[in-house]
């Protein structure tokens, strides 16, 4: 159970840490450039969910 | 298709969609419009940066790129665009010199710059202490100048502070007490 707590916490971080950058970094985009992003961060996820869910998560 | 081959095919993809906003980041921060100055100033060459602009302080305080001049020295002026985009930008560039809210002196007119795409154009002009017309200094006093540079919409302040120059040692030591007379006998 503690370590499912650890990895949960570690993956939090992460999330964090990446969100963090992301937030810094966009405000050098131009538009369409946040568009673009926005556009692949959504397939990225719509994907990513695809392939849990062939996994059978 | 195997369930195997379609879910990897999903992982593929949504590496492929992470490495598009990665190759996004960095092709976005190369495009674009960016001016260098370069100020050469007691025998030093400043470089100004485009960064410097987009710092929170600076866009806040407006303040401007401070630098220290000696009295009686003019000063070079090296303005660059660098047009990283795929259409040729024409911009007018003008350059006025300010001190207590009102234009001095004009050190560049208004000219037109235009600047084939991927390439780089440079605008130079110098400040020249003699235009300012400025009188002998009070010891100890300095004198500021804001220099606007216009380029379109946007705006650049560099702030100019001429300072006189003064002597390490003074050249007569003056005496600090009155000379000692030797008492009557």
């Amino acid at each position: 159970m503690r370590i499912y707590i650890l990895y949960g916490f570690g993956v939090l971080l992460c999330i964090s840490g990446v969100g963090y950058l992301a937030v810094e970094y966009i405000k050098y985009l131009s538009e369409p450039g946040k568009l673009a992003c926005l556009a692949l961060t959504t397939a990225m996820f719509a994907l990513f969910g695809k392939y849990f869910d062939e996994r059978g998560w | 298709m195997t369930a195997k081959n379609r879910s990897s095919l999903y992982l593929y993809l949504a590496l492929v969609c992470f490495a598009g906003i990665l190759a996004i980041f960095v092709v976005d921060g190369y495009l674009g419009i960016y001016d260098t100055l370069y100020i050469t100033v007691q025998e030093r060459e400043q470089v100004i940066e485009p960064d410097y602009w987009d710092q929170r302080w600076v866009k806040e305080s407006y303040e401007g790129y401070s630098l220290g001049a000696r009295w009686g020295e003019s000063i070079p002026f090296r303005y660059q665009i660098d047009n990283r985009s795929f259409s040729t930008y024409s911009v007018d560039v003008e350059v006025s010199v300010w001190r207590g809210g009102q234009k001095v002196i004009v050190p560049l007119d208004k000219i037109e710059v235009s600047v084939a795409p991927f390439k780089k154009a440079i605008v130079e002009w110098t400040l020249r202490f003699e235009d300012l017309e400025e009188t002998s200094p009070v010891s100890g006093e300095y004198r500021e100048y804001t220099v606007r540079i216009r380029r379109g919409e946007i705006e650049r302040k560099i702030i100019v502070s001429y300072y006189p120059e003064s002597p390490v040692y003074p050249e007569k030591v003056p005496p600090l007490s009155v000379p000692v007379t030797e008492p009557a006998r």
